[in-house]
């Protein structure tokens, strides 16, 4: 939109210098005739209301008008500060969602069947006996896993995607700290030790300088649409005529 | 999908740290992503009704609500990870002018028409036709009333089109979030043939160095071996491109035919620049499937999946079925090529797209199709325009890629390097090694992926000369967590023995404890099904997910071959049925009531020594 802004000062600029250009090194004698036909014809249309209800002479002008509307607040580019006090102020929309640090072991359904609940419940059972630290890597078990055993930052919406909506449910209610589980997934048993959890992080402005500029510049042109609406609506006053009455 | 299997087998304290970007992941992530998306900058499109642009589209496919025509909220369950707008080229400067009050054509009946097309759908669609059988034409031409010039490398369209080039690239870059969301500058190189057959490819670029004009396919007489010299001479130094064909089931046998677009015989300086250029292919999307189709050499039932058109009859060629447009038969044929020319042009990796007209990129969920722009009944406008019943196409299908982590040159690099798999719209995941050493069972072991990589070749690779006996494949799968379970790997195995050419299908690993026949090589049914009048599945058939270390018993070291994986669901309902049910009307009898929802994996090319 800005570029189109921009192109359409370019035409408007282009056009005027021409039509200066020509007005001042055409012959005043060869010209008169054009312009004063032009003109009555253009008088005696305006007379006669031949502009009324024509949809591209409105669109037109709605479209003239709506380009005035653009205002100062348009041309500038955001200040950084700008910015930032954006950001800050819509924490929701670029703040991401809370987000999960976990390690899984998996105990396949497809290879185990029904026995991968009770061989996931018999490797917490081991953790338990031999005292295993939980922040360390467990010793080999389970089952090869496609997706991996250490998910570092992962939200509610991507662990559904990848292990289904219960399992992502579950690993919700799960307290940073220990091996917990088993839990169910799409695919089978599951053991998860949750080692951190952080609520919804705001990112730093540099890593989404480029959307905010948009969402900013978007803002300001809907504003700025707005008060001159708001201007232009206060020198009317609609009226509503009921046809029965 | 962030592991770190390195680390964990090495028994190295894992710390995870809260990061942004996620650390490269040396043994790749799979992301999925849609590569061919048309938004409002598209004509057909627009005049379609939708009005959501490409800003729209991106919002949306990183997981943002957007409004779809028939005012319809819509947003994807799962975000997608990485995705390209692709509008067509060929009308970028046309709708443009169209569209703009400021412009002199604007107020001309063809613009009018197409503004107001929900008034006229059908005098739209015309209008684009118009278009379209000028741009069809040879020598091309564009529509002089709008454009000033039949010219078709001259005029205002070409400068307009410019212009929004410039604006859809930085529409990309706005969008791009390293890590998380990658998009990538693209657009749809619309070549068509006489009777909307389609040429089409889309022009992928690994990042912001970029041709500052596009040529069009208008511009280029529709001719792809012209886009492919334009690339080589255009995009040069840090610009690189892909150009992916797709649907090519609308090729009207010129797509993937062993000869040049124009009629005129292969040479080997255009196939060396068709292969660079061509890595991959999308072999399924909403206009329906082109891997393969019944009796069109072959025998493979699940050829009937999602067929758009019946077998051309009486030399016909249009709005048929041609066995050359099918990209299995291209891929032997690419076998014979190979000899024939020393470079095989068919060597292409497999990708699945949408190629929706509604911006909703990557929503290929049947159930559920939000406003999906092609009616089930013979009534629509649409299905008059168009002599297709609409109700054959389907939500399209999803780009699967193994990649380091979610860049563009990461995911570039993947598409590049053929490490990619097709889906027909769910999330399955699929791995497929070949190599000579593997130990058995290695489909079973913790370390199979590293093992693959590090003694053999990833999908997508090739394996040459061979080592006595068969290569082996390790294929592994893992069932969409949101959809039904698997049914069954099988391997599809293409060869040529001089310039014949052969293929077979083997099931390689079935679900519930079943094994292949050793003899038809064929998984026993086991026995999942769906009920029609709600659409619910029995849960206990199927696996979560399967694998197998599979040679071929018939390998012959002297034949070229390739080997692809594709996976099958168990069966769910089709979008047709989920409509109908949900419209209480009665289920259309045109169509299956059920699909096999299902991923192809990128085949692993096997070439015999001295070739």
């Amino acid at each position: 939109m800005k570029r189109l802004a921009r192109e359409r000062i370019t035409y408007f600029l282009v056009a005027g210098v021409l039509l200066f250009v020509a007005a001042s090194a055409w012959p005043r004698a060869a010209r008169t005739p054009q312009v004063s036909r032009d003109e009555a014809l253009y008088r005696q249309a305006l007379a006669s209301g031949l502009e009324q209800d024509d949809a591209i002479i409105r669109r037109r002008l709605v479209q003239k008008i709506e380009f005035l509307f653009e205002d100062p607040a348009l041309t500038g580019t955001p200040a950084e500060q700008d910015l930032a006090v954006y950001l800050q102020a819509h924490r929701d929309k670029y703040g991401g969602p809370g987000k999960t640090a976990f390690s899984q072991v998996y105990f396949s359904r497809s290879r185990r069947g029904w026995r991968a609940v009770e061989d996931a419940r018999a490797f917490l059972a081991k953790l338990a006996a031999e005292r295993h630290p939980p922040e360390q890597s467990p010793p080999e078990g389970g089952d090869p896993f496609m997706f991996g055993y250490d998910f570092p930052d992962e939200s509610r919406v991507e662990i559904a995607a990848q292990f289904g909506g219960d399992f992502a449910a579950a690993v919700a209610g799960i307290a940073p700290g220990s091996w917990q589980g088993p839990v169910e997934s799409a695919f089978g048993s599951h053991l998860v030790r949750v080692s951190e959890r952080t609520e919804g992080r705001l990112p730093p402005l540099d890593q989404i300088r480029a959307r905010v500029f948009a969402d900013v510049m978007n803002e300001r042109r809907k504003a700025a649409e707005e008060r001159a609406y708001a201007r232009i609506r206060s020198h009317y006053q609609v009226v509503v005529q009921q046809e029965n009455q | 999908m962030k592991a770190s299997y390195v680390l964990a087998l090495a028994g190295i304290v894992v710390l995870p740290a809260m990061s942004q970007s996620p650390a490269p992941n040396p043994l790749r992530n799979a992301y999925f992503g849609d590569l061919h998306v048309h938004t409002s900058y598209s004509l057909d499109a627009y005049t379609l009704g939708n009005r959501n642009d490409p800003r729209a589209a991106y919002r949306f496919g990183r997981g943002e609500p957007i409004t779809l025509p028939g005012n319809v909220k819509s947003q994807l369950r799962v975000p997608l990870d990485f995705m390209a707008v692709t509008d067509h080229d060929i009308w970028l400067g046309e709708l443009a002018l169209c569209t703009d009050p400021n412009e002199a054509v604007y107020a001309t009946d063809v613009c009018r028409t197409i503004r107001e097309s929900d008034k006229n759908p059908r005098l739209a669609m015309a209008a684009v036709l118009r278009f379209g059988l000028a741009e069809a034409k040879n020598p091309a031409e564009r529509d002089a009333s709008v454009c000033g010039t039949t010219n078709p490398a001259a005029g205002v369209c070409n400068d307009r089109a410019k212009s929004v080039w410039h604006e859809l690239q930085q529409i990309a870059q706005e969008y791009y979030e390293p890590g998380k969301f990658t998009t990538f500058i693209g657009f749809e190189w619309t070549a068509n043939l006489d009777r909307i057959g389609m040429l089409h490819r889309n022009v992928i670029f690994r990042g912001t160095t970029v041709p500052d004009v596009v040529a069009s396919a208008v511009e280029l007489n529709n001719r792809p071996e012209r886009l492919w010299e334009w690339l080589e001479k255009t995009c040069t130094g840090d610009c690189q491109a892909l150009a992916i064909p797709h649907n090519t089931n609308f090729g009207w046998g010129v797509a993937l035919d062993a000869k040049n677009s124009d009629g005129t015989p292969f040479t080997k300086e255009i196939l060396q620049r068709r292969a660079r250029t061509e890595p991959l292919i999308e072999i399924f999307q909403q206009k329906g499937n082109s891997e393969c189709a019944p009796g069109l050499g072959t025998t493979d039932e699940q050829c009937s999946f999602e067929q758009v058109f019946e077998a051309c009859k009486n030399g016909e060629t249009a709005f048929c079925a041609v066995a050359s447009d099918y990209v299995r038969n291209a891929l032997k044929t690419g076998l014979v090529l190979g000899d024939q020319f020393g470079v095989n042009p068919f060597q292409y990796g497999f990708i699945a797209d949408t190629d929706t007209h509604l911006s909703n990129a990557g929503q290929t969920e049947e159930k559920d199709q939000p406003a999906y722009g092609i009616p089930i009944n013979d009534k629509a406008p649409l299905n008059k325009a168009f002599p297709i019943n609409m109700g054959a196409f389907n939500p399209g299908g999803l780009a699967g890629v193994w990649a380091e982590q979610n860049t563009r040159e990461s995911i570039f690099d993947s598409l590049r390097r053929r490490e990619t798999f097709a889906t027909s719209g769910t999330r399955i995941r699929v791995r497929l090694f070949g190599g000579w050493n593997y130990p058995a069972g290695l489909d079973k072991r913790r370390d199979l992926v590293q093992a693959g990589y590090k003694g053999g070749v990833p999908m997508g690779g090739e394996l040459h000369g061979a080592r006595g006996t068969a290569p082996k494949l390790v294929v592994w799968a893992v069932k969409d967590s949101n959809s039904a379970n698997l049914q069954k790997i099988q391997i599809v195995k293409g060869w040529s023995k001089g310039a014949e050419t052969f293929e077979k299908v083997f099931d390689v690993a079935c679900s519930d404890g079943l094994r292949p026949d050793p003899k038809s090589h064929k998984c026993p049914d086991n026995g999942a099904s769906v009920s029609l009048s709600d659409c619910s599945t029995t849960e206990n058939e199927g696996a979560a997910e399967l694998s197998a270390t599979w040679s071929d018993p018939e390998f012959d070291k002297a034949d070229r071959a390739f080997y692809y994986a594709r996976v099958l669901e168990n069966p769910t309902c089709r979008w047709s049925t989920h409509a109908a049910l949900q419209a209480k009307v009665a289920l259309p009898t045109k169509f299956p009531s059920t699909i096999q929802e299902r991923a192809w994996s990128s085949p692993i090319w096997y070439t015999p020594e001295g070739h």
